[in-house]
């Protein structure tokens, strides 16, 4: 990895993702930062923050707690706060300079738990990582908490997993994506994290199936494999006929089931898109089947399953990677609207905006599209790929 | 007044009115400067999005560290390393602001073993520190401070004097008015860093023979260039009273060697008429304003007051020492409510005031108002004109509402 980065912005940072996670569920959120993290989620990565009452806060750290090692002036402020708001739960999270002291975000949260009565949290994110590995984290340890064990599985129900403003805009994705399947004859039982409550997923683990919509959501689809027994599916119902591909396989599902993984490019026009590796590969499908696309590579610079992973497909580490992918002779890029700084002036391809809050944070997330099921062939249109 | 602001410390809440100008516009104060963050990718992102939204991304890069970086030992070679890949991959700079993060603050390091090296192997460009690290908010050099200090540090002794001051502390050129016409009454031109187009004319200012400083963040800028350049300062700050405008000017004049021959008196009169065209404009509506406008808050509430204005609230994260005169006689004269914006209660006290006047974005967004003054980070504030111009503010904002999303939105708030 080059660690010099000339054009493009630092992207989405793992706190944002936790925070975006955890955003709707009623807790005391808190981001254990001097101001500055605090203020990239609020404001650069959060984009329901304009107008909520969500409790999103940050510690002030200052240096000489950190030299000190003061948790407990972290602690109190915290409590004082808990018995203003009465939160859910209560989150707290790390950020760079706590992972330079080592701070142990986890212990903080237990006592702060064994103090209050209050669910506690505690993320040991760094602002190293990115926010998909934030959100895994706060997905997975909601579900711990609160996800109930269930006698039996409700048949035609399912979980939506992954969604987040960072990877679907705040706009009708979200509410359009549960309507796709409700509409379908399907009971969504909860949507980790949009548009559902704390009690919502208590009962997730009656779900039939579980979908998983972006990369954020495949550790907590392996956790309830592995501790409820329910099988997943990997996509997003983008485009007219790429939507019915997914709705097949998800009735279809019965065991663990990655889909997309093992087949190979057939030659053809070539288009690249950068996105979530889910949302990429989910594009791909809509392209291959409502416009007979072949040869589409799927890159990002975040999370990377080789098992959902077509050859061909990339996981560009830094700018200079990401530059590299995009000077690969490909006729058409699906990007964000960024990513155009770093094609090459000869490169001839067709670039088409696709706005990705985690990438271009507020400077496009109102122009984000809605992309879900045929949507998404009304924002590509048909010329090109006619 | 009621509202005493609390003693104990607590969680801190960051509204979407929250912001200013942030530590990377204000280092592009200084022309023809490239700009390298050295931290956590995370660290970067508030201010690389925001150089996008204000057009000068192009002058702003990063080095992103990790933790293998930090416990290595290799940090100050990666910069060294790092700066010069990046001198490759761009149109060489005339300076170089290395920014840090919160980070180095915690590892020691010795800047002067990067700074230089790089010094050593190119010599056509000036290399420069600055730190991003609120974690030192409230100690020697907080960030604020640090970076006004930054910006003056590729200035070097100049080989003698003109007649010009430079105003230090504002980031925004206070309009032009009464400083102006006081200063070039007396012969000396006005250089602000934020009015130099080109790297040569802000070498410029270190022929200045006085800082006048009017923004506490400045002070420790101002004193460094007394140590390293041989000019000398005073503190004369922004000032929403009369009086003390007057005595900053004869305390110039005075520093300058100066007679004090400046007439305050028509300068007055036109500030009571804009007092007066503002009032009628106003009428009794409500006016809260807010620290996230001018750093004296409650200075510009005692103005308004004593002039017939209803003030009903003061937003404001905390009462600094200069600003307590104002807050003792807001408390003794008014009912005005102080509001702390950033407690962890905030979100509890917001209601739709929507028929309120809100100067500053912190207290708009608090009330719902849709009236709203973009008066910004003591913007264009100095003098008389400077309250003109502010009073200039609130009538447009009486005049109709605005979209207030879309006003903050657009002027680029970064944190």
């Amino acid at each position: 990895m080059n660690k010099l980065c000339v054009k493009l912005p630092p992207f989405a940072p793992d706190y944002s993702g936790a925070c975006s996670a955890l955003f709707e569920l009623g807790g005391l959120v808190v981001i254990h930062d001097a101001s500055g993290c605090t203020g990239n989620y609020t404001g650069y990565d959060e984009p329901r923050w304009y107008g909520s009452k969500s409790y999103v806060y940050c510690s002030k750290l200052r240096e000489i707690d950190a030299v000190m090692g003061d948790d407990e002036k972290l602690v109190k402020k915290i409590l004082d706060a808990a018995a203003d708001l009465d939160p859910r739960f209560i989150a707290v999270l790390g950020s760079p300079v706590p992972m330079v002291i080592g701070a142990d975000m986890q212990g903080i949260a237990a006592e702060i738990e064994n103090r209050s009565g209050i669910p506690a949290f505690g993320f040991s994110t760094t602002g190293l990582d990115y926010y998909d590995k934030g959100a895994s984290s706060a997905f997975l340890a909601a579900a711990g908490k609160f996800v109930k064990p269930v006698p039996e599985k409700k048949s035609g129900s399912m979980n939506i997993l992954g969604l987040t403003p960072l990877d679907y805009s705040a706009n009708r994705n979200a509410s359009d994506m549960r309507e796709f399947f409700e509409s379908r004859g399907w009971e969504v039982l909860s949507a980790f994290a949009m548009g559902s409550g704390l009690d919502d997923m208590e009962r997730s683990a009656g779900a039939q199936v579980n979908l998983v919509v972006a990369s954020s959501g495949l550790p907590l689809a392996r956790y309830f494999e592995r501790e409820h027994g329910i099988p997943f599916v990997c996509g997003a119902p983008l485009g007219e006929a790429g939507s019915k591909v997914l709705e097949d396989e998800l009735a279809g599902a019965s065991g663990a089931k990655e889909r997309l993984g093992g087949r190979k490019p057939a030659p053809g026009r070539r288009v690249l898109i950068v996105h979530d590796q889910i949302i990429a590969n989910s594009i791909r499908v809509s392209l291959e089947a409502d416009y007979g696309v072949q040869g589409a590579a799927a890159a990002t610079p975040f999370s990377f399953a080789d098992a959902i992973a077509r050859e061909g497909d990339l996981n560009p580490s830094c700018e200079k990677e990401i530059a590299g992918a995009l000077s690969g002779g490909f006729d058409a890029v699906i990007a964000d609207p960024l990513f155009r700084d770093l094609m090459p002036e000869d490169s001839g391809a067709r670039f088409i905006e696709l706005p990705h809050a985690a990438v271009s944070s507020k400077l496009y997330w109102d122009r984000c599209p809605g992309i879900i099921g045929p949507r998404l062939c009304e924002y590509l249109g048909s010329e090109y790929f006619i | 007044m009621s509202g005493n602001g609390r003693p104990e410390p607590c969680l801190a809440y960051s509204s979407p009115a929250h912001g200013g100008w942030g530590i990377v516009r204000v280092g592009m104060l200084v022309p023809e400067i490239h700009q390298l963050f050295v931290c956590p990718s995370a660290c970067g992102r508030h201010g690389a999005i925001g150089a996008i939204v204000h057009g000068y991304k192009d002058r702003l890069s990063y080095l992103f560290i990790d933790e293998s970086d930090i416990v290595s030992g290799g940090y100050e070679q990666l910069i060294i390393d790092g700066a010069d890949e990046l001198l490759r991959s761009i149109k060489r700079p005339r300076g170089i602001l290395i920014v840090v993060s919160c980070l180095d603050d915690l590892l020691g390091t010795d800047h002067e073993v990067f700074l230089g090296e790089l010094r050593r192997r190119h010599p056509d460009v000036r290399f420069g520190l600055g730190h991003m690290n609120p974690i030192s908010d409230g100690g020697r050099l907080p960030p604020a401070a640090g970076i006004q200090k930054s910006i003056y540090s590729f200035l070097e002794p100049s080989a003698g004097r003109l007649r010009q001051v430079n105003i230090l502390g504002q980031n925004a050129p206070p309009a032009r008015g009464d400083l102006h016409e006081f200063l070039e009454g007396m012969g000396y031109g006005v250089r602000v860093i934020g009015e130099c187009k080109t790297f040569d004319e802000y070498l410029g200012l270190s022929f200045s023979v006085l800082d006048v400083v009017t923004r506490p963040a400045a002070r420790i800028a101002a004193g460094d260039m007394e140590d390293r350049l041989g000019i000398g300062w005073i503190y004369a700050p922004i000032s929403f009273d009369a009086a003390e405008i007057e005595s900053n000017y004869r305390a110039i004049a005075e520093r300058l060697g100066e007679p004090f021959r400046f007439d305050c008196g028509p300068w007055k009169k036109s500030l009571a008429e804009a007092l007066e065209r503002t009032r009628e404009a106003v009428g009794g509506r409500e006016i809260a304003v807010d620290d996230s406008a001018t750093l004296r808050p409650f200075s510009l509430a005692k103005l308004l007051s004593e002039n017939g204005f209803r003030v009903v609230k003061v937003c404001a994260g905390e009462c600094p020492k200069f600003e307590e005169g104002a807050l003792s006689w807001l408390r003794e004269k008014t009912d005005a409510e102080w509001v702390e914006h950033d407690r962890h209660d905030a979100p509890l006290l917001r209601e739709a005031r929507p028929e309120m006047l809100a100067v500053g974005f912190e207290c708009a967004y608090l009330y719902g108002v849709s009236l709203v003054a973009d008066q910004v980070a003591d913007e264009g504030q100095y003098g008389f004109a400077g309250i003109t111009l502010m009073l200039e503010r609130m009538r447009r904002a009486a005049a109709g509402p605005v979209d207030l999303q879309a006003v903050i939105r657009s002027y680029g708030l970064v944190v």
